[in-house]
């Protein structure tokens, strides 16, 4: 299970403090495992979202593999100039 | 409309054209002449980009008419290296990475060829000032005025 | 072999300065910009756009040119595909208006002639009927109750319900209790700022030729950063296939951000399908101002609160930013990037998204970071001078470092901003004395920086020489760095490597050259393309030699048996190998395909004097010092170029550069005379120090560098001017105009 961390401007979405306890072997999984969870995110996550694991930051990739107790964190989508 | 016919001199060969009264000499170089290497960035004279030197003085060619191009002497861009070696001016920009995307290069290059004919050993902030009229968005223009006193200095040495 | 993650720390070509490749064509005039095309029978297409912010448009009325033979092809938006969805549609909206024109400039029609002067008088010809709406171009006045309605249903799920329907996107984030904060607080500085957008102000205008066959295949030739997604959003928008338009990236004359997003080149083809004939298209300067890409304009309320030693108790903001008639705006970006230098135990980071009568706002280097960095510092600075303290000294204290805890969630992998906090404390500039008059500033930046999809091939010629293939069009010398990159790993000279920006037939999807990845993400898809090529060198010489893979091995350019009983062979060179690849298994190419992350984020310090003239308002910039962590400056040239860049853009944007735009939505400056960016004379020699704490995400130790260097100096010249004069500037710009009006109100 990884500890799942949500920006606060959706926490009050799944009525639970952070980390989320998900499962997944990489983002995919485990972003489908959320929506599974709470299936009011799945427009916010659509809309595109950006992730830690462990402290590197991954812009887009969801193959990015999550370890057992990783640290995810989700936030809204960023993108350069 | 009729179009005009030009006989002119650019880099030192003779050349005609056929030209409509409303376009600029800048439109004949690129379009009628094929020589594209001044840039239109603006075409009102604020950037320099198509700056070329017309009877020895560094103009604007957006703001020229073609037809003003008749019986003239005009430098672009593509006279500048001499059988194929560059001009001081040129090696010095590569040497000094004084450009990044390289669009305003050609003009900020006849610009300051027209600088050193005038003023063999300019001041920095003679440069600064003279460049004034040709903009630069990428390189902040401090490796442009130290490879244009780079070259100044060459150029003193090599005569 | 451990070829493939190896991590490399001594460099024979990476961090020497050579000539760049592409150097010779760009000073003789010879390098083929986006409007140095021509094709025999190309038509020049013009867009007529609207003059009004806001309008409905009832009719366009194309009549007087049914019977005019100049005229080859007229389209509006019918002749663009029907059924499209979210930013699709959003972007074909802003290519060309449906039933409202929603800015000064938004394209309405476009027509193709013979020659530019016939199809500049035809595009006069067409009569648009228009309904004039109410418009809004501010971005708070656009958020209040009754402001003008942009279109409705488009705020996305984030934004509370009962909202006005011009906000479209909220952000919130951060961590602590900051009410709990600022109660510790010896000392609280709430405040407000405004910046005003400013353009990107590429010296290139857009320019593309395209050729659309009547059997739907598409040729287009343009200036963009990235010609993958021309290629992507011109078959969504004329409803074909993305393989069948070929994007060839013209050499490109700056971006910034602004040549991400896609304009004319959809509608070139449109109007290419209906005249059957190539078509070119130029954007005039006035459109690139009044229909391209200015960044957003911003209001934001920032509060700080500080303990007497420096330390910082709390912090929160809230940025309201509009990205013009679309959704989009980079607020998450300033939220994001607001306080992200500093180890905040309460943190608070708001964001709005807001629609105005402007156009759709493009990304403009790190978007969003350099406003709220302007806010952000300008409290901290002011703190500061009250509580009486150092201002690197305060900064260090709660700088960020490996293992702290973000502003925007996780906690920072190895970074630099400590090191360039201590550069520029020794810095000669920050210890010299300061002249009469002036006041010095300072400020630190955050930018992310980004990966995503790259594809590259590295080619072995017969010679021993390569060629490398890459689909990031180049801003500002990347080829050089590629070409080092190759010279590095494969031990042959760098004159030895040629790179070309391969079309969107040669390679797979290539991400558009943005978000500083250009360097990181396809220099290191280099340098596992060339890692990849040393693998087949080691396998073909062990072929050759009848040994297995294993049998061999690399060093510096030759393949060597690894042990006695491997046999007693002379090493093979690459140009050994290359002579006789054709017959010994067929030729060598090195290739990656990915999508790399961790870019590894950076910071930067900036170091500025600057004084006011109080009797003109006028503010003279006369030291400025850039110091930013690079990871690993690859060509330290061209790093250092876009320091001194990005700094020079940041200049402008905080002394001159704004969008002004007249009672009724029209915009007023739309050249460089009115609009006018940094020359020669306004700006000093711009002294830089390269920082270089390695990206663990990066075998060299690569972050991107392109963007961070115009975060900081909003801030670092309004620090260095309520120094110089003694009055906090809370708008952008600060023009002369806005400098007096503020020293009238402070002595008033």
């Amino acid at each position: 299970m990884a500890n799942v961390y949500l920006w606060s401007g959706v926490r009050a979405l799944v009525a639970e403090e952070n980390p989320l306890k998900i499962d997944g072997e990489n983002l995919k999984e485990l972003l489908d495992n959320l929506i599974i969870s709470y299936p009011n995110l799945k427009a916010i996550i659509q809309e595109g979202v950006s992730f830690s694991v462990d402290n590197k930051l991954v812009m887009s990739s969801t193959i990015e593999r999550i370890e057992e107790n990783s640290e995810v964190y989700i936030f809204q989508k960023i993108s350069g100039g | 409309m009729k179009k005009v016919h030009v006989s002119t001199t650019i880099n030192g060969d003779n050349k005609e054209f056929l030209c409509d009264t409303r376009e600029t000499l800048l439109d004949a170089l690129r379009d009628h002449l094929a020589l594209t290497g001044s840039k239109e960035g603006c075409g009102t004279g604020d950037c320099g980009a198509c700056s070329v030197i017309f009877e020895g003085e560094v103009i604007c060619s957006c703001l020229a008419l073609a037809v003003e191009a008749e019986g003239k002497n005009i430098d672009t861009i593509e006279g500048m290296a001499n059988d194929g070696k560059l001009h001081i001016l040129q090696k010095k920009f590569l040497e000094h990475a004084a450009l990044q995307c390289g669009i305003c290069t050609p003009g900020i290059l006849m610009a300051s060829k027209s600088l050193l004919q005038q003023n063999k050993e300019p001041t920095k902030e003679e440069v600064r000032f003279w460049l004034a009229g040709n903009l630069c968005r990428c390189t902040g223009y401090d490796k442009i005025i130290n490879a244009v006193l780079d070259a100044a200095k060459e150029m003193r040495e090599t005569v | 072999m451990a070829l493939d993650n190896e991590n490399k720390n001594f460099f024979d070509v990476v961090g020497t300065r050579p000539i760049r490749p592409d150097g010779i064509e760009k000073v003789t005039g010879q390098a083929r910009f986006g409007a140095d095309a021509y094709l025999p029978g190309m038509l020049h297409g013009i867009i007529l756009r609207s003059p009004h912010a806001h309008a409905e448009i009832l009719n366009i009325d194309t009549t007087s040119l049914d019977n005019d033979p100049s005229v080859k092809a007229i389209v509006t938006r019918k002749d663009f595909s029907p059924d499209l969805k979210g930013e699709d549609w959003n972007i074909l909206e802003n290519v060309m208006a449906d039933q409202k024109a929603l800015y000064d400039g938004h394209a309405i029609a476009a027509v193709a002639c013979s020659s530019l002067l016939e199809a500049r008088d035809a595009v006069k010809k067409i009569r648009v009927k228009y309904s004039l709406l109410p418009h809004v171009t501010d971005v708070e006045e656009a958020m209040k109750e009754g402001a003008p309605i942009i279109r409705e249903g488009v705020a996305r799920s984030s934004v509370p319900k009962d909202m006005h329907p011009n906000i479209v996107g909220y952000h919130e984030s951060g961590h602590g209790n900051v009410e709990k904060g600022f109660i510790e607080a010896d000392l609280i500085i709430e405040e407000t700022f405004k910046t005003e957008a400013a353009h990107q102000g590429y010296i290139e205008p857009h320019a593309c030729l395209v050729n659309m066959m009547p059997d739907g295949k598409g040729e287009v030739w343009c200036c963009t950063q990235g010609h993958f997604n021309v290629a992507k959003v011109c078959a969504k928008l004329l409803g074909t296939d993305a393989s069948q338009i070929r994007v060839t990236a013209s050499e490109i004359g700056g971006g910034f951000g602004g040549k991400t997003a896609v304009f004319i080149e959809p509608v070139a083809l449109a109007l290419s399908k209906k005249a059957n004939r190539p078509v070119k298209m130029v954007m005039s300067r006035s459109e690139v101002f009044r229909a391209t890409g200015p960044t957003s304009s911003t209001s934001m309320l920032v509060k700080i609160g500080m303990k007497k030693d420096g330390k910082i108790t709390a912090a929160s903001g809230t940025f309201k930013l509009q990205g013009g008639a679309f959704p989009g705006s980079p607020m998450a970006e300033s939220a994001m990037c607001a306080f992200a230098p500093y180890d905040l135990e309460h943190v608070k980071n708001v964001g709005w998204d807001v629609m105005c009568n402007r156009p759709k706002q493009a990304a403009y280097r790190a978007p969003g970071s350099p406003m709220a960095a302007f806010a952000v510092e300008s409290v901290i600075d002011d703190l500061c001078k009250k509580l009486k303290l150092d201002p690197i000294e305060t900064r260090l204290k709660n700088a960020v470092k490996e293992g702290s805890k973000a502003s925007f969630g996780p906690r920072f992998e190895r970074i630099g901003l400590v090191e360039t906090l201590e550069s520029a404390k020794s810095h000669p500039h920050y210890l010299a004395p300061l002249k009469d008059g002036y006041g010095r500033g300072i400020s630190c930046g955050f930018w992310f920086n980004f990966g995503g999809e790259t594809s590259v091939s590295l080619a072995l010629a017969e010679d021993g020489t390569a060629s490398l293939s890459v689909g990031t069009p180049d801003i500002g010398g990347s080829r050089a760095s590629m070409c080092q990159i190759v010279s590095e790993e494969l031990s042959i000279p760098y004159e030895k490597v040629r790179a070309t920006i391969a079309d969107t037939a040669t390679l797979g999807y290539n991400e558009i050259s943005h978000g500083s990845r250009v360097t990181f993400a396809t220099g290191l898809a280099t340098i596992k393309a060339a890692r990849d090529m040393k693998r087949k060198l080691c396998a073909r010489a062990a072929s050759n030699w009848g040994l297995e893979e294993d049998a061999v091995y690399w060093e510096k350019g030759y393949v060597k048996p690894a042990g006695p009983n491997a046999g007693n062979h002379d090493p093979l060179s690459i140009i050994d190998i290359a002579k006789t690849m054709g017959r010994t298994g067929g030729p060598i190419v090195g290739h990656f395909e990915a999508s790399p992350e961790g870019a590894g984020v950076s910071f930067a310090t900036h170091i500025v004097d600057a004084k006011v003239d109080r009797e003109t308002g006028f503010t003279s910039v006369d030291r400025y010092t850039v110091i930013q962590d690079a990871g690993k400056a690859i060509h330290p040239a061209y790093v250092e170029g876009q320091f001194q860049g990005g700094a020079a853009q940041g200049i402008g944007w905080a002394l001159n550069e704004e969008y002004i735009y007249d009672e009724k939505g029209v915009l007023q400056n739309a050249g460089f005379l009115d609009y006018r960016i940094p020359v020669a004379s306004d700006l000093p020699k711009i002294d830089t120090v390269i920082v270089e704490v390695p990206n663990p995400g990066h075998p060299y130790g690569v972050r991107g560098v392109g963007e961070t260097s115009i975060c900081p100096p909003l801030a670092a010249i309004a620090n260095a001017v309520s120094n110089s004069v003694g009055i906090r500037m809370k708008e952008l710009p600060m023009s002369p105009p806005r400098i007096l009006k503020a020293i009238e109100e402070n002595n008033g």
